[in-house]
């Protein structure tokens, strides 16, 4: 699956974030290994749906300096656990009603 | 390689209109990114997966723009709210400072009616301008990218009422200026301290408002209007059976009638004559008309044949 609809990679970085606070690295490295390699992203297009998920207060950012390296990580707010878990909702209903269709 | 790569970036970034501190942002974090990659694949490969480095360029863009129009409208709302609240203070004063004078009692006699029909006017297409750039600027905090067309309507309703706002406080200033020896002094001082006062938000206002035209969203998609922004409103049924969006001068008209009748009951219950409403409020209906002939399109408060 290559570059699914922006929606769902919004759902896809709120949920690797579930995990825990990342880099955009660690977050495009998280979907690859959550997904067996599946998921195969443009990795540079995570970084404006980074922001734009900032933009709507779902996720917060700060710097974190290393001894050598600056990085920038990303966590859920408290809007983005509620909107992950509504996301992952209509998510599941929306499979099963393919899934019926298809099957 | 990486370096190479993070050229190309910065230069499609800054073709875009993107510069300062989203621009180094994002590049210290494609830095990052590109060298962990680096180190699984070689350097070749770390670029070529970060892919097309215009398209990143290009959505950069499009949410940086989305951002400070979005900041630039709740910034220039903030501040007409100042400027309201400067309104609304140096008009109730007015009975304490001597009572509303007579329109044509001034220093010069006609700047009294001009300043009077400005300082009623202006700021109520101010508060429609702005209420209209708010509704839309509160929709875009949900949108993945607004249309370059949404943007400029917002920046152009912004700028319709960030000029009205200052022309109210003009117009009251210069009231207050011919009104002099007909009210108290000090009525006057703070109407000018208060006019200043408020003028400042709104200057800043337009600077972020300037500011805000780059970066370019660089996508397409049409603009929304008024009845997208008040959509549930248009979306009761009796409304519905009036057709307006398709009939813009039918829903001028529409609010122009609502406007009359508002501007009879003001005008009956403040001056305890009907005959002092209807003439109120036919002025009112016809300063709206007026505005919407000349405003309509600007503020999109009509479709237009594309949309």
């Amino acid at each position: 699956m290559k570059d699914g609809p922006k929606g769902h990679v919004d759902l896809l970085l709120l949920s690797a974030l579930e995990a825990g606070p990342a880099h955009g690295y660690g977050l495009v490295e998280a979907l690859r290994e959550r997904s067996d390699g599946e998921l195969d992203l443009a990795e540079g297009t995570v970084y404006p749906a980074l922001y734009r998920l900032e933009r709507q207060g779902l996720i917060e950012s700060s710097w974190a300096d290393g001894q050598t390296r600056r990085r920038r990580i990303y966590r859920l707010s408290t809007r983005g656990v509620a909107e992950l878990a509504s996301g992952r909702d209509s998510w599941r209903r929306w499979v099963q009603a393919m899934d019926a269709v298809i099957a | 390689m990486i370096d190479r790569a993070l050229e190309e970036l910065e230069r499609r970034l800054d073709e875009y209109g993107v510069r300062g501190r989203p621009a180094r942002r994002l590049l210290s974090e494609a830095r990052e990114h590109l060298r962990d990659a680096a180190r699984t694949g070689g350097e070749a490969d770390a670029v070529s997966r970060f892919g097309d480095l215009d398209l990143v360029a290009r959505q950069v863009a499009a949410e940086v723009a989305t951002t400070k129009v979005r900041t630039a409208t709740l910034g220039s709302f903030a501040a007409l709210g100042a400027a309201a609240a400067a309104y609304v203070t140096v008009f109730a004063l007015v009975p304490l400072a001597g009572g509303w004078p007579d329109i044509f009692a001034g220093k010069v006699e006609i700047v009294g009616p001009l300043s009077a029909v400005a300082s009623v006017l202006l700021p109520q297409i101010a508060f429609v301008s702005g209420c209209l750039a708010l509704v839309a600027a509160l929709r875009l905090r949900r949108v993945e990218w607004a249309p370059d067309a949404e943007l400029r309507l917002l920046r152009r309703r912004n700028a319709v009422a960030i000029a009205c706002g200052a022309g109210t406080l003009v117009a009251m200033s210069v009231s207050a200026v011919n009104a002099e020896g007909l009210l108290a002094g000090w009525w006057i001082g703070l109407t000018l301290a208060l006019s200043v006062a408020a003028t400042i938000p709104l200057a800043l206002a337009g600077v972020s408002l300037a500011r805000s035209t780059a970066p370019r969203a660089a996508s397409g998609g049409r603009a929304t209007d008024v009845f997208d922004d008040l959509g549930p409103v248009f979306g009761w049924a009796p409304l519905r059976r009036l057709e307006l969006p398709e009939h813009p001068w039918r829903f001028a008209l529409s609010c122009a009638a609502a406007v009359f009748l508002l501007g009879v009951a003001g005008g009956w219950y403040a001056e305890g004559d009907p005959g002092s409403g209807v003439v109120r409020g036919a002025f009112e209906a016809v300063a709206l008309l007026a505005c919407f002939a000349a405003l309509g399109r600007t503020l999109r408060l009509r479709r237009s044949a594309e949309g």
